[in-house]
């Protein structure tokens, strides 16, 4: 029987739509039935014959249809979960040539100032990398990871080494500044980076007023001028990571319009993470604001996908369609603490990069042959596992649960001094994104031409993507 | 009462792949 959390009405632009969480279906309504269902769903009651004989109406239909669908397929459940590490945030360099005005590291130091050592590097592989030929990632992280260019060789030559041993097949990610550049670099770059992260926070005013350098120079000059020389002829994909401020929050659409410029292949924009008391915070008008424009620059991308030009950001509408195309359900955020842990320059290691520095998180050191088998590592990998929307208070009983899969543990835990109970602006924020795109979708969906051409730019999309990918089956045992 | 689901097509033998862009 279809409870309250099973189902959801909303309307946009005049048309009632509902929504039903299992087994991710949508359907177009009429207003009647819409409100009726709206008060069910709001625990409201029902006046009159009219409105209880429409809900009987209404749950028959949701029973009947329910009973007869197949479950939406689990993307990744506990029982998925296996032993590998399948990702891992190296913290080469605790240090950084920059003090951004937002920086969640304290100047990228997280309290203990310092680089990564060949020692812990080796035992990093060790703890870590051990789990037989598989694929896993290495991102290089910090404070700012070409600081320790020295240990980033030397990761690559152990990379190396275990690929042709047929120890592990590592791919290597970087997140950096973009301030730094040599020969040296630009030669790293070309031989060992698969995936590259450029922090840019849109036009020069608005980067330099929030991402400053210590030296007093202009960090957008630097970064772009450098961006533009490793990536020239890049083999590896390439993105911007974009923070907006107070300062940046009425430029949203600017933002993606400059950086989409170039020719990256991704912007993840994300909002400030800052205390409520931090000049650079969002208040909730501006929070509003924000969003709105994040949704009205993938509705700018869907059009754009389907009218044949350069979607500048399509991501949302993907995601969405992703969800729907394949009548699939995410159980948790991400995999933090489970298959992704971050290692610190001493070699302590955390559930993610998020977590570095909070020590009631810290799973132990990467010195410790024991580590992956000790009571602390164990119990707070289960932790994470544990923390699935179906059980975490405030999402078990949310529509979009299986949309969202809840948001980010380090946020829940700031907010909460928990990782489970979600973050009211995380809910607000995909909540919006679904009821105001999906019925843009909805709408090409149902104009056969447009969706013809959806269809068919959709799968040329996945299939260069996954062809560029190469698809391996090299591991399968 | 007026309830017309709307269809979405598979993308036949992507979703693995799909899974994998997203």
């Amino acid at each position: 029987m279809p409870e309250r959390k099973d189902f959801h009405t909303f309307s946009k632009d005049g048309q009632a739509y509902l929504f039903l969480t299992q087994p991710v279906s949508i359907f177009k309504i009429d207003d009647d039935t819409a409100r009726v269902v709206r008060a069910v769903e709001l625990g409201e009651p029902l006046n009159g014959n009219f409105e209880r004989q429409r809900w009987q109406e209404a749950h028959t239909f949701m029973q009947r249809y329910c009973g007869g669908m197949p479950q939406a397929k689990v993307l990744r459940g506990p029982e998925d979960i296996d032993e590998r590490v399948a990702g891992i945030y190296l913290f080469t360099s605790q240090k950084c040539n920059l003090r951004c005005a937002y920086c969640y590291g304290d100047e990228g130091e997280y309290g203990q100032r310092g680089v990564m050592s060949e020692q812990v590097l080796n035992d990093t592989f060790d703890r870590l990398f051990n789990d037989g030929w598989d694929r896993y990632f290495i991102t290089f992280f910090g404070g700012e990871p070409l600081m320790n260019l020295p240990i980033m060789d030397k990761t690559a030559q152990l990379a190396e080494e275990y690929r042709k041993e047929r120890k592990a097949d590592i791919s290597l990610g970087i997140v950096t500044n973009g301030t730094m550049y040599s020969r040296k670099i630009k030669n790293f770059f070309r031989k060992h980076i698969s995936d590259a992260t450029f922090s840019l926070d849109g036009p020069k005013e608005l980067n330099d007023s929030q991402r400053l350098s210590k030296s007093g120079l202009s960090v957008y000059d630097r970064a772009v001028k450098n961006i533009r020389k490793l990536t020239e002829d890049a083999s590896f994909n390439w993105a911007f990571r974009t923070i907006v401020t107070n300062r940046g929050c009425e430029q949203v659409e600017e933002i993606y319009d400059h950086l989409g410029g170039f020719g990256a292949g991704g912007i993840g924009v994300v909002n400030v993470d800052v205390p409520k008391d931090n000049p650079l915070f969002l208040d909730d008008a501006q929070y509003r604001r924000f969003i709105e424009q994040i949704v009205a620059v993938n509705r700018k991308g869907l059009r754009s996908f389907i009218e044949g030009g350069q979607a500048v950001a399509f991501e949302y509408p993907f995601y969405i369609l992703f969800y729907f195309i394949s009548r699939s359900r995410a159980l948790y955020h991400c995999n933090a603490g489970t298959n992704l842990l971050a290692v610190t320059a001493e070699g302590d290691v955390y559930p993610c990069h998020r977590f570095v520095g909070a020590e009631e998180f810290c799973m132990g050191n990467v010195s410790d042959p024991g580590l992956r088998q000790s009571k602390r590592y164990r119990a707070l990998r289960q932790r994470f596992i544990d923390s699935t929307v179906d059980n975490r208070p405030g999402c078990r009983d949310c529509w979009a649960r299986y949309l969202c899969g809840g948001s980010c543990a380090k946020y829940s835990h700031a907010e909460h001094g928990d990782i489970d109970p979600p973050v009211a602006r995380h809910c607000q924020y995909i909540k919006t994104i679904i009821e105001e795109l999906l019925p843009e979708i909805v709408g090409i969906i149902e104009r056969p031409e447009e969706k013809q051409v959806l269809m068919r730019r959709l799968g040329a999309a996945v299939s260069n993507r996954w062809g560029s990918k190469g698809m391996n089956t090299d591991y399968v045992s | 009462m007026e309830i017309n689901e709307i269809v979405f097509e598979s993308l036949e033998g992507c979703n693995e792949a799909f899974e994998v862009m997203t």
